[in-house]
């Protein structure tokens, strides 16, 4: 029963890498006893814990830092120096977020050197890619997984598959187009969707874009990001009671040396992320000439009602939950 | 800022009821007469207008010119002429239509006759795709970016122009699969898709979007879009149907579509050699005829009743796009160009719609604002009487009509609103920033025009109410920072509302967008 309970600890901290609970639990001394190994586990956790609090309050853990995908480099917001990319469907050490990395990750670097390989061979640079997907068309799962993700030919195919079982993933198998709607979206077949549109503010209108992941499915979609070590990053509680985290950026413009921009120069990238219960929703929006963008971070945050968005789950909730300010 | 238009508006109130018994300065305390369906009006003090020299009566042209109370603002009138206000007129309840299926192609058979309408597509064949995405996978090239972006290009510039074009080339690519070998076009489906449907840049070329040609859905934008070659000339037919729960509009328009983009080399040569342009000047029984036509087409789209003018427009034009003014060239050089445009002004019960300028503003809720565009048709044929465009935005259906009591007013009435007004009223249309020192306005008042304008009556329908409407122009001059400037607004071609009085109480509405 104790031992139970130091692995329940664990695993209800539910964002440790898996290999820690395992190691954990595979601690057995052939001399310890029972209550040792108990109490082993349980100061293991708590020294996580307070770790991982710590790291928390050091970078913002249940934002940005908690999702940022970072190809090539240490993981941690601010490192690394390859790409980088947003997880869209869980935090750092969850499945889909490792899934993720695996794919972008192999994705990224399998596509360089077929395109690499094309160019010594002096070939046409895209042209090792099947585009009618012969390789796939025996089989329709793995068609419409091909086409969700990009896939081009068998290998990639293969590991696309093995990386879903390995994390116990589902793919997306199916993706569609909004019904109605002034702006591109895409709509998948467990209700994750990616959704532009306008959003009012101010007596203007901004332009957001909406992603909105269940768990348990390998994203089809992907969200670069630039210089992540930028972002200032907070917490906020909005208007309509949503916990949400805010990473807020000032974009680089082009400006001589010495020169300080007045407000109407500088743009803004800003990032809103909130959980639900089993899904992830987070918000992209970019602006310019905005002298308190804070507020105007905030102001779209509380533009916008997530509980009614995680509640509901489906993009037709979307028109409701816009509420003007 | 409202509360003192609101307050000189209880101050036209005042003259109305009460200027006969008060003498010039005196202090009243006015309410309004009741509740306007546009507004509630504070009790305010106001004082009197001073007494205003008599004017000509109504029916006698005159011009007028006379400065406000703080002798900062000049208004001339070109015209005080009003016309004959009736006893009663018409106040309608109006709500925005839907533009259906049926209703569509009711009006694209009016407007096309027999030709036959076809999807409108940019759809690509295979080997159109193969070579986008050449063209892209081109564009990646190490050496193409260096001379796209330059050698000084950051690598978060070279990251953001990397990612465009790779998801340009992942859409083509991804559209390879489903491309036809050979597109050919399709009789138009009478069906309504998202905007996206018909974008080259979005097409559907996998079959996923949903169609609607029944009930449109609800919070939704879609449109319906054909292509058309009439007497020669290829047309764009589009319906729009904006249903999303901000604000809802409607349009229709039947636009010629050169095979070019205008400022294009071949652009103008096309519309020479098509008879478009046209250096004849058409003669009277030519614009009758046309206005003949267009009369019995609007009756055959079914668009309610309409007062039609119509004349003839001229405009200039360079024959290549170096032979314009951006070249130096005069505008006396360059080549003229003949079209018969037809005015057109809604009629409802015998009662002209006035015509205000377009509002920008679409999700206003200030008291008056009536969010979207008014109900508008613009006509615009060739010399040779064949059509070049048509738009029709905003239709209603009218769901009741009674009739309303209207006030008695004259130029006097009028020119004390406008005495009163002072910089705030300028500060109002946003021509003029708060912190900025208004030294001059000039008004020119173009014309008194009775009818029937638009008003917010909920969030679902409009009130046509009887009103006079004063379009002109102004010029302000101001000092800011220690600089001085100038702006104009309005035109005789696009003239601004300078005021607009709602003849059921003799209120001023603010109607149009700053």
């Amino acid at each position: 029963m104790r031992e139970n309970l130091g692995l329940a600890i664990f695993e209800s901290l539910g964002y440790i890498d898996p290999e820690y609970i395992e190691q954990a639990a595979n601690s057995r001394g052939g001399e310890r006893s029972t209550l040792r190994r108990t109490v082993r586990l349980l100061l293991i956790a708590a020294a996580l814990l307070s770790l991982l609090t710590a790291a928390a309050c050091a970078s913002a853990w249940f934002g940005l830092g908690a999702r940022l995908i970072s190809l090539g480099g240490q993981g941690e917001a601010g490192a690394g120096e390859g790409e980088s990319y947003v997880s869209l469907s869980g935090l750092q050490g969850s499945p889909e977020f490792l899934a993720a990395g695996q794919w972008l990750e192999f994705k990224n670097s399998y596509e360089q050197k077929m395109v690499e390989g094309q160019l010594a061979e002096g070939e046409s640079l895209y042209d090792w890619r099947d585009l009618e997907r012969g390789f796939a068309r025996e089989n329709e799962y793995d068609l419409a997984v091909s086409r969700i993700y990009g896939v081009w030919d068998e290998a990639m195919l293969k590991e696309l598959k093995d990386i879903a079982g390995e994390y116990g993933l589902s793919l997306h198998t199916r993706a569609g187009r909004p019904e109605s709607g002034e702006l591109e979206g895409t709509v998948y077949e467990n209700g994750a969707y990616k959704y532009g549109f306008m959003l009012p503010l101010h007596d203007s209108y901004n332009l957001v874009t909406v992603y909105y992941e269940p768990w348990g499915t390998l994203p089809a979609m992907s969200l670069p990001i630039y210089a992540p070590g930028e972002y200032e990053q907070w917490e906020y509680e909005t208007d309509l009671g949503a916990r949400v985290d805010i990473a807020l950026r000032r974009q680089p413009i082009d400006v001589p040396e010495n020169y300080e921009p007045s407000p109407g120069e500088l743009s803004w990238d800003c990032l809103i992320f909130c959980r639900g219960d089993g899904a992830d929703l987070t918000l992209r929006c970019s602006w310019s000439g905005e002298p308190a963008p804070q507020n105007t971070a905030e102001d779209i945050a509380d533009a916008l009602d997530f509980k009614a968005l995680l509640e509901d789950g489906s993009i037709s909730a979307v028109a409701g939950a816009i509420k003007e300010k | 800022m409202k509360k003192a238009f609101l307050i000189f508006g209880a101050a036209l109130l005042l003259a109305f009821s009460e200027a006969s018994c008060l003498e010039a300065g005196e202090t009243v305390e006015v309410s309004c007469p009741g509740p306007s369906a546009t507004a509630a009006f504070d009790e305010a003090q106001v004082k009197t207008a001073a007494p205003y020299t008599a004017i000509e009566a109504a029916g006698e042209s005159a011009a007028l010119e006379f400065e406000n109370h703080e002798e900062n603002i000049t208004f001339r009138f070109d015209t005080v002429d009003i016309e004959e206000i009736p006893e009663t007129m018409p106040v309608l309840r109006m709500r925005p239509k839907v533009i259906d299926s049926d209703w569509a192609r009711t009006m694209a058979e009016a407007i096309f006759g027999d030709n036959t309408l076809y999807e409108y597509s940019e759809e690509l064949n295979r080997a159109e795709i193969g070579e986008k995405i050449a063209e892209y996978e081109d564009a990646l090239r190490e050496e193409a970016i260096k001379e796209a972006l330059g050698e000084d290009a950051s690598r978060e510039e070279i990251a953001a122009y990397t990612k465009a074009i790779e998801e340009q080339l992942d859409f083509y690519s991804s559209a390879y699969e489903y491309a036809r070998d050979e597109v050919e076009p399709v009789e138009c489906l009478w069906t309504f898709w998202p905007s996206t449907h018909y974008a080259q840049s979005s097409w559907d070329y996998a079959g996923r979007d949903t169609g609607y040609t029944d009930r449109l859905p609800y919070g939704a934008t879609v449109e319906l879009c054909a292509q058309v070659t009439m007497d020669g000339l290829p047309y764009r037919f589009n319906v729009n149907n904006r249903e999303a729960e901000d604000f809802r509009n409607h349009s229709m328009y039947a636009l010629l579509m050169p095979p070019m983009y205008p400022g294009t080399p071949d652009y103008t040569p096309w519309m020479v050699e098509n008879g478009v342009y046209s250096g004849r000047e058409p003669g009277a029984e030519e614009v009758e005829a046309v206005e003949e036509k267009a009369r019995e087409m609007i009756e055959a789209m079914n668009i309610g009743d309409w007062e039609l003018d119509a004349r003839v427009e001229s405009g200039r034009y360079a024959y290549l796009p170096q032979e314009g003014m951006g070249y130096g060239i005069m505008p006396e050089d360059l080549y003229t160009s003949y079209d018969i445009v037809v005015d057109c002004k809604r009629v409802y019960e015998g009662v002209t719609m006035t015509k205000h300028p377009m509002l920008m503003d679409m999700r206003s809720t200030r008291p008056g604002a009536s969010n979207y565009y008014f109900e508008e048709l613009e006509l615009r044929y060739c010399a040779d009487g064949r059509l070049q465009n048509l738009t029709y935005w905003s239709p209603h259906e009218l769901l009741e009509s009674t009739d309303s009591g209207v006030i008695e007013l004259d130029i006097g009435d009028i020119k004390s609103i406008l005495m009163d007004w002072t910089a705030e009223n300028i500060q109002l249309r946003d021509s003029l920033s708060p912190e900025a020192e208004l030294l001059d306005v000039e008004v020119e008042i173009f014309s008194i025009e009775l009818g029937l304008s638009r008003i917010k009556l909920d969030d679902t329908d409009f009130l046509l109410i009887p009103t006079l409407t004063l379009p002109g122009m102004y010029t302000l001059e101001y000092s800011l920072s220690g600089e001085t400037g100038s702006d104009t607004r309005g035109s005789e071609a696009s003239p601004v509302d300078i005021l607009v009085i709602d003849l059921r109480d003799g209120s001023v509405i603010e109607l149009g967008n700053p």
